[in-house]
């Protein structure tokens, strides 16, 4: 299965994913995730601004996809902890984020994850987060 | 971000007028903007698009406590496996909520928006359960707030005072003076017609 397409699995299989509009694709040898704007995402509705659990929400989602990727297992990867900074506000427009792997362990993944909307540099929110890698089915190898 | 206005939208709350005492004069008390916001909690919790869009409900106050629930929904499903909620459900439902708690304790309408946040999963949540979270601010300066919440399932264990634990979260928020960006002092909370009275809505006048 190509990464894309495993990505494209992890997707279809997770409605919450759907349901913030998720998706995320390999562009030459990065993973990059978009939440398109949408009106349900807004926090503050009198900036506008986006939610911070938005915008926590697709940070998880693409450090998750990140590190399912890593583990070509079909379980889901358990998030232990995150840690979200929030260093602007975000628009009304679309979020993009991407992911690495900071350290691997054995069982337990150190992943960072950054967002940001119409310019790479201009961060609105980071995350760091501690995953437990998902043991491969027994039965599936 | 996941700023909770001091300004509550006084038509989703059903009243007709502005009610927001000093909205005609400037000088209301400070102990009738905390009353204000206390009364107005539901209506500052429960108007954020998102919020209703993951279906999260307002339960209501504990002395300065804010507590609300999560319902469990098929769409916000995170593991398909196993049929837990998503992380970023809880992470929306404890942000949201410690936002609140810095909102409800103030004399002052201000704005807030978090600066941080973190969130232990301390065990899965369980599928088809209510997931229920209160949150408190501890620390209140002039410019931050410091909050803490936590997530549970409700449970008949014995030894467990009702309460199994899923989550924990740990935040700071900012607290903006909301002369550089005011709400809506009456009206649909559209960015048009706030600031109508102290005025100064900008669009562009972002948060923190």
């Amino acid at each position: 299965m190509t990464r894309n397409a495993a990505l494209a699995e992890f997707i279809e299989r997770m409605p919450f994913a759907r349901k913030i509009g998720f998706t995320c694709a390999f562009h030459g040898d990065e993973m990059t995730a978009t939440m398109p704007y949408a009106g349900a995402l807004v926090g503050n509705a009198s900036l506008p601004a986006l939610h911070g659990g938005a915008l926590g929400s697709l940070l998880e989602l693409t450090a998750m996809a990140q590190v399912y990727l890593h583990t070509q297992s079909p379980k889901m990867p358990r998030t232990i902890n995150v840690t979200i900074d929030y260093l602007r506000s975000a628009g009304p427009s679309d979020v993009f984020a991407r992911a690495s792997l900071r350290k691997l362990g054995r069982r337990i993944v150190s992943v960072h994850a950054e967002a940001w909307q119409g310019e790479r540099d201009r961060l609105v929110a980071t995350l760091r987060a501690s995953m437990m890698i998902a043991q491969p089915l027994p039965d599936e190898g | 971000m996941a700023g909770v206005m001091t300004t509550p939208d006084d038509t989703s709350a059903g009243a007709a007028t502005p009610t927001k005492p000093g909205a005609d004069k400037s000088a209301a008390t400070p102990g009738e903007i905390n009353a204000f916001l206390r009364k107005n909690a539901a209506t500052l919790f429960t108007r954020v698009p998102f919020v209703q869009a993951l279906g999260l409900e307002f339960i209501g106050l504990d002395g300065d406590r804010p507590k609300a629930r999560a319902p469990w929904r098929e769409d916000v499903v995170g593991d398909p496996d196993t049929g837990i909620i998503h992380g970023g459900v809880l992470t929306a439902l404890l942000d949201n909520l410690c936002g609140l708690s810095v909102v409800i304790g103030l004399n002052e309408f201000r704005s807030t928006a978090t600066i941080d946040l973190r969130i232990d999963y301390l065990r899965s949540a369980t599928p088809q359960l209510d997931i229920l979270a209160d949150a408190e601010c501890y620390r209140r300066t002039r410019n931050v707030a410091f909050v803490r919440g936590r997530a549970w399932h409700e449970t008949d264990e014995p030894g467990t005072d009702g309460m199994k634990m899923i989550a924990t979260a740990t935040g700071v928020f900012a607290l903006n003076n909301p002369s550089r960006w005011s709400g809506p002092l009456s009206g649909s909370g559209g960015a048009k017609d706030g600031g109508a009275k102290d005025g100064k809505l900008k669009d562009g006048g972002a948060a923190s």
